[in-house]
């Protein structure tokens, strides 16, 4: 029985880019941000 | 209001075999806080006639991100020959990139794959049996069908006000 854990780095495809195992086994990508906007403001 | 637009969609390896991975450059831009992931599906179309065929290559998910403009690679197996229809005629596929927001689908981008015999003597005397170890694809790049979706996306978003 393998176990995946969560958020562990598990690959690099792209400079700066990586990827990390979600508890259901799918594959979670943090993308590069090229332009944080300024002007939003976040609603909670 | 629409929270996500796809900005541009670049191949990194094209033409290549049939058999590599399928990578993807996708750029986007979120508008507002995203309160959910995004994710994005590629779909290989085995049979336009029926979607029974339709290969889900890979799956992956974007956390909820901040307004901005973002981009990442998308790398995805190739389909499983073993999967293809047996009278499968591979001249001419489709791949589709999916993206979706709270289980909906909010864009599709479609491509022609066009496939070939790297060798010339089998593009004139093709194998009865398709052999994809020698087939090279090319992924018709320059003309994307690109559909969006009306979806509701916000929870506060009553289902009569879809937005594209």
């Amino acid at each position: 029985h393998s176990h995946h854990p969560q958020q562990t780095t598990v690959k690099a495809t792209l400079e700066n880019q990586t990827e990390r195992r979600l508890g259901d086994g799918r594959r979670c990508i943090k993308p590069l941000c090229v332009i944080r906007s300024s002007t939003s403001s976040i609603t909670l | 209001m629409v929270k996500v637009m796809i900005s541009n969609v670049s191949v990194h390896n094209n033409p290549a075999k049939f058999l590599s991975n399928y990578t993807f450059e996708i750029k986007f831009e979120c508008l507002e806080q995203l309160t959910q992931e995004l994710e994005f599906k590629l779909v290989y179309v085995g049979d336009a006639k029926e979607d029974k065929q339709d290969q889900v290559l890979d799956v992956v998910v974007i956390d909820a991100v901040a307004p901005g403009t973002y981009k990442f690679v998308f790398e995805a197996p190739p389909p499983d020959p073993k999967k293809l229809p047996n009278d499968s005629d591979v001249d001419v596929s489709v791949v589709l990139l999916l993206a979706l927001y709270r289980n909906q689908e909010f864009a599709r981008v479609g491509y022609y794959v066009f496939t070939e015999y790297d060798d010339p003597e089998l593009r004139e005397n093709p194998p009865v049996k398709v052999d994809f170890e020698k087939l090279n694809r090319t992924i018709a790049v320059d003309e994307p069908r690109v559909t969006t979706f009306p979806i509701v996306w916000d929870e506060q978003q009553s289902t009569d006000q879809l937005v594209f």
